[in-house]
């Protein structure tokens, strides 16, 4: 624990092992620093949510030697007072520089977190660094990450089995939530004297997953609801060149809907703090490489065939059985029939080519009084499960990224498909009951009877699924 | 073939062509094609012209090696030049007109009050000489020059701390290359740069030539053309005896030969007073000011500049002269250029008689011998890098040994032997592991070897950077890695060239 009685947890290792990966994960922070070579002399600290402090130290590189000096706290009544010595007597030593500097947490009172890369061989330097880390007496706990390919796990384990009593598997670019939560819920076994502390900040840690998964429902319900009522309207300029005029609303108008799909997007991006991707301006652009028009995004995302016609079925049976119930069911459900079966025949016409959603795309017409045109909104069928997969597509993929990764990432359309497929997240593997849910708010939507009640409850819904996805 | 120029001389502008070329070499990506580049400049355009005294001459090799290199290269040295020149031409006029201007504003005069000769020398010449005399305070009192020391000291140490904060904000590579150009200036910095701090000097002197011939011609002119009064004041002054006895001084230089100078009376006579005003004046003892001050602007003035600027000239070429070749990267060139070549098959006999060739020969035949020592995680690939040194660098070892280079203090047994050695090999080259982290520990290795080699004799340090494949045989590092051990070496100053194991 730290004088400002938040739990400290120092990442320390040799260098290029993946501290600062591993630190850019736990603390959902892409801007933390990671290279190949040395990247700083200094610890650096995040906190996470006036919660945990994570202290980011510089690499063992002069472990050996240092051990020299060090070995007399295995005997010495308070093992501590050798460090501070240490720490004091090569303040300005330049050849233990980072040695000084990785062990000013752990004189604080951190528990430590010991990263070791399985990719590359243990040495006698590490056995140095492993036997410090024991003399300190800190909580401690070692990370097996695994920067290629895990060739001397086995080495590593049998050794770090020795000094540590808690032995993880963690890599820092693949961890997800979960991960993370495993991690700290170990620390809290091993650190008896932050144990309530740590709890305390994993069950906040939770309440906050549960805030983002909520914030993201609340994005792409918002996107679906504007992009289905979305309508582009222009004045008439000239009566006698109206094609060309038509064009140009078409392309307008797709360029909004465009706009405001990027723009929810981003902010899925944001919530998820990935902050290396959002503030690029044509981040979300680069996540997925196919544009919300583009033919393979439509053969490839929505819902299947059958799928939609369900949903379409079921539309115009409601249509249908209001009109039986009109005529006081004297028309003996045929009207719910013919509904039921003209809805599903116009879904399944207009499924998934590109050609149907092109004919159907914007309604021009020389509007009411003549004088206007007007683009939108969309009636596809299709066409709110497509964003709600594009939408799903950016979740699925920021919310199981580490903010490790310095990588960009680009889907298109099929990769896409493919993710949403592996992760069971499309829309195509939602629960019948969420989809029916869906369906429902999509007609409301286009009839403008989207109400907050109809609004919270698509939401809470959606919001589940969400977490069953990510988990 | 083209001819090389044989000219030995080397300018400034040469020195930094040299400078940029082996700096841009030492940040190249491909070190073999470098290598191979260099051994066919020596075996087709330096060779062939050296005389079997200048093979061993670095001055006079990288000076061919220059003139070799120049064409199609971009270099800075003519750039410099020409910013020289034009710095140069912009100093003297810059001077001129100032002296000119400063002057003409001292000399004003109205009819109403002479122009009062101490402000007139205050403001030509005496600022000059408070200038000289704090340089000179600098260089001959302690207690001056540890207080501008001092000065200098808290200015480096802000900038110092300025610079260490940005560092921080560059990545590892990048705050690692920032520390070795950092470095390798500073090592520059002494006998190298000599000539960049004298050329500012001489610099200035000739502002201060011009300076003062800007004041002169002010005066001539003043007195030629229009009507000016000289004369003198002073509160506290109650006879002109003062005056006199300074400016006879003053005119001790030029006295003996009959040289200007005002009399006891003329000064009396140019004694400015308000209340009487400039009209109580004579006209005689006003005008015979001028010659004096013409003279005491030429001795005290120009004269000075003269000799300052003459001093600095012959300090810029003489250490034009002095510059070394020593620095690791130099050494690397050098290695290049003479080291052994390797060929797969024998020149003809008949080629060995032409001089050009028997200096190459001449040359590649000297083979060095020299201590190896093998990092421990190397060990494995002991016989291909022992096999890899003696066929690529031409060594003889005089002993090959396993160190670990990330335990300085351990290695003792190893050390001895190769401290043992080092008399009769003053070459030592230390195989060394990419990737690698233990820098701290390697600095602190390093470090120990160089004392024992200072111990010894003059010695030259190398380090080979060796990758390892996935069945532990050696083979070339990545660029990067390359850069990076290269970069740390120059940083820490610690004098070694870097090579990369090339299989």
């Amino acid at each position: 624990m730290s004088t400002n009685d938040l739990p400290v947890i120092a990442i320390l290792g040799d260098v290029n092992h993946g501290k600062s990966s591993v630190v850019a994960t736990l603390t959902e922070d892409d801007s933390v620093r990671i290279g190949a070579f040395p990247t700083t002399t200094q610890c650096q600290r995040f906190r996470v949510r006036d919660l945990l402090e994570f202290v980011d130290t510089p690499g063992f590189q002069n472990a050996r030697e240092a051990l020299r000096e060090l070995k007399e706290a295995g005997t010495a009544s308070n093992p501590l007072s050798v460090f501070r010595d240490f720490v004091a007597r090569h303040k300005d030593d330049r050849f233990f520089v980072h040695e000084v500097r990785l062990l000013e947490p752990v004189l604080e009172g951190a528990s430590l977190l010991y990263v070791v890369d399985l990719a590359q061989p243990l040495e006698p330097r590490h056995d140095a660094e492993t036997e410090i880390l024991r003399l300190t007496g800190a909580p401690r706990i070692a990370l097996l990450n695994q920067t290629g390919e895990p060739r001397y796990r086995a080495e590593w384990e049998a050794r770090l089995r020795q000094n540590f009593s808690t032995v993880i598997d963690f890599d820092a670019h693949r961890a997800d939530f979960s991960n993370r939560l495993a991690l700290l819920e170990a620390l809290a076994t091993v650190d008896l004297a932050g144990k309530a502390k740590l709890r305390k900040a994993i069950e906040v840690l939770k309440q906050d997953r549960e805030d983002k998964l909520d914030t993201t429902a609340r994005i792409i319900v918002d996107l679906l609801a504007d992009l289905l009522t979305f309508q582009h309207v222009e004045a008439l300029r000239d009566p006698l060149r109206v094609a060309a005029q038509r064009r140009e609303v078409e392309e307008r108008f797709r360029e909004k809907l465009i706009a405001r799909e990027l723009e929810a997007h981003r902010e899925i991006i944001r919530a998820f703090a990935h902050q290396r991707v959002a503030v690029n301006k044509e981040g979300a652009r680069e996540w997925l490489s196919d544009g919300l028009f583009v033919a393979r995004t439509w053969s490839l995302l929505g819902l299947s065939g059958w799928r939609l016609l369900a949903a379409g079925a079921s539309g115009g049976a409601l249509v249908g059985a209001k009109i039986d119930l009109l005529f006081g069911g004297a028309t003996w459900g045929l009207g719910a029939a013919v509904g039921g079966a003209v809805g599903g025949g116009a879904a399944l016409a207009g499924s998934r080519t590109a050609p149907g959603f092109k004919a159907r795309l914007p309604y021009f017409s020389r509007a009411i009084v003549g004088t206007e045109l007007v683009a939108g909104p969309i009636k596809h069928d299709n066409f709110p499960w497509i964003v709600l997969d594009r939408a799903l597509g950016i979740f699925v993929s920021v919310s199981h990224r580490a903010h490790a990764r310095q990588d960009r990432e680009t889907l298109d359309a099929a990769a896409l498909a493919a993710r949403l497929q592996s992760t069971k997240a499309g829309s195509d593997q939602a629960p019948d009951e969420l989809r029916r849910t869906l369906a429902k708010a999509f007609r409301d939507m286009r009839k403008n009877r989207f109400n907050d009640d109809r609004r919270d409850a698509t939401v809470s819904a959606l919001r589940e699924w969400l977490r069953e996805i990510s988990e | 073939m083209f001819p090389v120029p044989r000219s030995e001389k080397w300018t400034l502008a040469d020195r930094l062509d040299f400078e940029a070329l082996v700096a841009a070499d030492e940040r190249a990506g491909d070190p073999a094609a470098i290598a191979a580049r260099d051994a066919r400049l020596w075996e087709e355009k330096i060779a062939p012209q050296l005389t079997p005294a200048q093979v061993t001459d670095r001055g006079v090799v990288f000076r061919r090696w220059l003139e070799a290199r120049r064409p199609g290269e971009t270099l800075p040295g003519r750039w410099f030049a020409n910013v020289w020149r034009c710095f140069s031409v912009g100093a003297r006029l810059s001077g001129l007109l100032l002296g000119f201007m400063v002057a003409s504003g001292a000399l004003y005069y109205s009819g109403t009050r002479p122009v009062n000769v101490a402000v007139f020398l205050a403001v030509t010449v005496g600022v000059q000489w408070i200038l000289l005399l704090w340089t000179l305070a600098v260089i001959l009192f302690r207690g001056v020059r540890t207080a501008s020391q001092q000065l200098l000291a808290r200015l480096g140490e802000a900038l110092g701390q300025m610079l260490a904060s940005a560092l921080e904000h560059l990545s590892g590579e990048q705050r690692m290359r920032m520390l070795a150009e950092l470095s390798t200036l500073r090592q520059l910095s002494g006998r190298n740069l000599q000539p960049l701090i004298w050329a500012p000097l001489e610099a200035l002197q000739q502002f201060g030539v011009f300076w003062n011939w800007g004041v002169f011609s002010a005066l001539v002119a003043r007195v030629i053309f229009t009507d000016v009064a000289f004369g003198w004041e002073s509160t506290v002054a109650q006879r002109p005896d003062g005056m006199f006895t300074l400016v006879h001084a003053l005119s001790a230089p030029w006295l003996w030969a009959g040289g200007p100078c005002p009399t006891l009376a003329d000064i009396e006579h140019s004694w400015f007073h308000y209340q009487s005003g400039v009209a109580a004046l004579d006209r005689t003892a006003m005008a015979s000011w001028w010659p004096w001050l013409i003279m005491v602007i030429l001795v005290y003035g120009l004269l000075p500049r003269l000799i300052l600027r003459s001093y600095f000239a012959i300090r810029a070429r003489l250490s034009m002269r002095q510059l070394s070749f020593d620095e690791p990267r130099h050494r690397a060139a050098w290695h290049r250029l003479t080291g052994p070549l390797i060929r797969s098959h024998r020149p003809p006999e008949e080629n060995i008689t032409s001089p050009g060739a028997r200096n190459t020969l001449l040359a590649k035949a000297r083979a060095e011998v020299g201590c190896l020592l093998i990092a421990s995680s190397l060990a494995g690939a002991r016989a291909e890098i022992e096999q890899w040194v003696t066929s690529r660098l031409g060594w003889k070892l005089a002993c090959s040994e396993v160190v670990e280079i990330d335990y300085p203090s351990g290695n003792d047994a190893a050390l001895a032997r190769v401290a043992a050695a080092l008399p009769t090999a003053p070459c030592w080259l230390i195989a060394v592991p990419a990737p690698f982290t233990a820098f701290s520990a390697f600095t602190q290795f390093a470090a120990r070897v160089a004392a024992l080699t200072n111990e010894t004799t003059k010695s030259e340090g190398f380090v080979v950077v060796i990758a390892l494949d996935e069945q532990g045989k050696p083979k070339a590092p990545d660029a990067e890695w390359l850069r990076y051990w290269s970069d740390f070496l120059r940083a820490e100053g610690t004098g070694c060239v870097t090579l990369s194991y090339a299989p």
